[in-house]
């Protein structure tokens, strides 16, 4: 079996802030740190949100002089492969500066950048209301913009309709094969984090496409273990779970880490370095 | 096995007009005449949109033209009418909320619901298909108010858990209908696969229909019976009745899925026999 790629998801989304977690990275250099620590407990991959340093809630205005603060730092660190994410900047921005503002961040110095590849309802109440709006168009301008920057998408895909869009996609010649397909498995409105819906989905996936599954809450280390055992890659991190176990937080994003890196461990699965992960996924170095 | 229950999506929804086959029926009185072609056929529900009646496209106001389909077709035979929750959306939140709680009261017996947003591929509707989650509740409840049952529209299998979930918050009531809407592309993908994973998904007492769009329409129609399914064809998912040759009218379609049924033994339902398997309210 292919060595394990295992991203931590480090600073948490829209949802994870210094309120929900006082573990969240949210300076600078608490991210830097955070991000050390991971790839010193197995992680080849860092996907990363902008953070307001004093609160941890999503940055506001341009996420991008953030976002580039931080690949600076922790290429002075670390050799790890950077995802950013294509979120942030969506509140208070009308789509064409959002457009811009997702074009601009594909030159940061990344390796990969997610990629959402549907639309969907919230179920939970959010600042940019109850629909998690990412249109077709939406999506093949962004593809667009990453292939011509040399930034590998990683396809965030929510529910098993979004197989269909990636499928397409690459049928269409908009992003070159093989892709890399992230099942988010967001429950309520998408994805159940089940194994008989990661079955089903891998299920409808090209052979040589590469697919990661990360679940959230107390579904993530299971599904990681289960992810494994089927050749598939891991995320784990603040972003989809706070919590080591049961009612208690992580303090480090690094035990989350360490936690699946244990479980691959005594599968014997070997655990893929970052020059492993960018071999495997066929990264151009920025 | 149950009986099949077949329904005739006989207007089509917003993409089909007299330029894509000029056999849609637009005219209240073409669309009342195809309703009852389909009720002889076999179908005992029928799924209705408003009609612009020169052109087949979608009409701006539909209330009033719905309420005339229904009473004329109250007329002429007893088919379940399931009315659609589409049309009007150019009008604001306000409005169109204020249209469906008003399309709840045309006398039909079942609406349809859209159980989330999703993406559309083909143009000129690409964009988004928004049916957010206090929408599709406020809505439900229109429709509880009203007598009205709720066939709930998946077109994802996310919205398979929506629909659990509001279930078990009693927005719906049991025993719970749903349509599995396999629109591929951005969606269900229109295979046997697909099914055979939606079904395991949704809770054992709760009744279902497949439709697939085009050239799926009647494989996955075949597949669906075959699981104990019910079924619903009709120019709103397919045009064709076999490649390159345009359906003339919407009943050969139900003709099909009839003689499929038949040499499968399976029975069809009547619309009464319908009422009882949906636990519909008598009008």
């Amino acid at each position: 079996m292919e060595k394990l790629i295992i991203t931590a998801a480090l600073t948490g989304g829209e949802y994870v802030s210094k309120s929900t977690t006082p573990y969240v990275p949210s300076t600078t250099e608490e991210i830097v740190g955070e991000v050390v620590r991971c790839v010193e407990a197995g992680a080849s991959i860092v996907h990363l949100h902008a953070k307001d340093p004093v609160t941890g809630e999503p940055c506001s205005g341009d996420p991008n002089p953030v976002l580039k603060g931080y690949v600076d730092r922790i290429r002075e660190e670390v050799d790890v492969v950077i995802n950013l994410t294509t979120g942030g900047g969506r509140i208070g921005n009308p789509p064409e500066v959002w457009d811009e503002l997702v074009r601009a961040r594909c030159g940061l110095g990344q390796e990969m950048m997610s990629l959402n590849m549907g639309t969907m309802n919230r179920w939970a109440e959010h600042p940019t209301g109850k629909i998690f709006l990412n249109t077709v168009d939406m999506i093949e301008r962004w593809c667009g913009y990453m292939v011509e920057a040399g930034v590998k998408p990683e396809h965030e895909v929510y529910d098993t309709g979004m197989i269909n869009v990636c499928r397409q996609l690459a049928a269409k010649g908009i992003v070159p094969e093989p892709l890399h397909v992230q099942f988010v498995m967001v429950g309520r409105t998408g994805f159940l984090p089940t194994p008989k819906a990661l079955i089903y989905s891998i299920d409808q996936l090209p052979e040589d496409w590469t697919w990661s599954v990360c679940a959230l809450g107390r579904h993530e280390i299971p599904m990681a273990a289960f992810a494994m055992t089927l050749g598939g890659h891991v995320r784990v991190g603040f972003e989809d779970n706070i919590f080591l176990r049961y009612g208690e937080l992580a303090t480090s994003n690094a035990q989350l880490v360490e936690k699946v890196a244990n479980i691959a461990k005594e599968l014997d699965r070997p655990i893929a370095t970052p020059e492993d992960a960018k071999r495997m996924l066929g990264l151009k170095r920025p | 096995m149950s009986k099949l229950i077949i329904t005739a999506a006989v207007t089509g929804g917003e993409p089909v007009s007299k330029q894509m086959t000029p056999y849609v029926p637009c005219s209240p009185e073409e669309i009342v005449e195809e309703a009852v072609r389909c009720w002889e056929a076999g179908a005992s529900i029928v799924h209705l949109h408003a009609k612009e009646p020169g052109t087949g496209r979608p009409a701006p106001d539909p209330n009033p033209l719905l309420k005339q389909y229904i009473e004329m077709i109250r007329d002429r035979c007893d088919i379940i009418i399931n009315v659609t929750t589409g049309g009007g959306r150019r009008a604001t939140a306000e409005k169109l909320d204020e249209m469906i709680r008003e399309r709840c009261y045309l006398g039909q017996e079942m609406s349809s619901m859209n159980m989330g947003s999703v993406n559309s591929w083909v143009r000129p509707y690409r964009g988004t298909f928004m049916n957010q989650v206090p929408t599709i509740k406020r809505w439900a409840g229109y429709m509880r108010e009203a007598g009205v049952k709720p066939e709930l529209e998946i077109y994802d299998t996310g919205m398979i858990n929506t629909a659990k979930m509001l279930a078990e918050e009693g927005v719906f009531e049991e025993p719970v209908h749903i349509q599995f809407v396999m629109i591929g592309k951005t969606g269900i993908s229109p295979n046997p696969k697909a099914l055979m994973y939606c079904l395991d998904e949704k809770p054992e007492s709760w009744t279902w229909s497949v439709c697939a769009l085009g050239r799926h329409e009647l494989p996955m129609g075949a597949v669906a019976m075959t699981l104990g399914g019910h079924v619903r064809v009709g120019f709103e998912d397919n045009i064709y009745i076999r490649r390159g040759e345009l359906a003339k009218s919407n009943a050969q379609l139900v003709e099909r899925i009839v003689t499929i049924a038949e040499a499968l033994n399976i029975e069809v339902a009547t619309p009464e026999e319908a009422r009882e398997i949906l636990g519909l309210r008598r009008r």
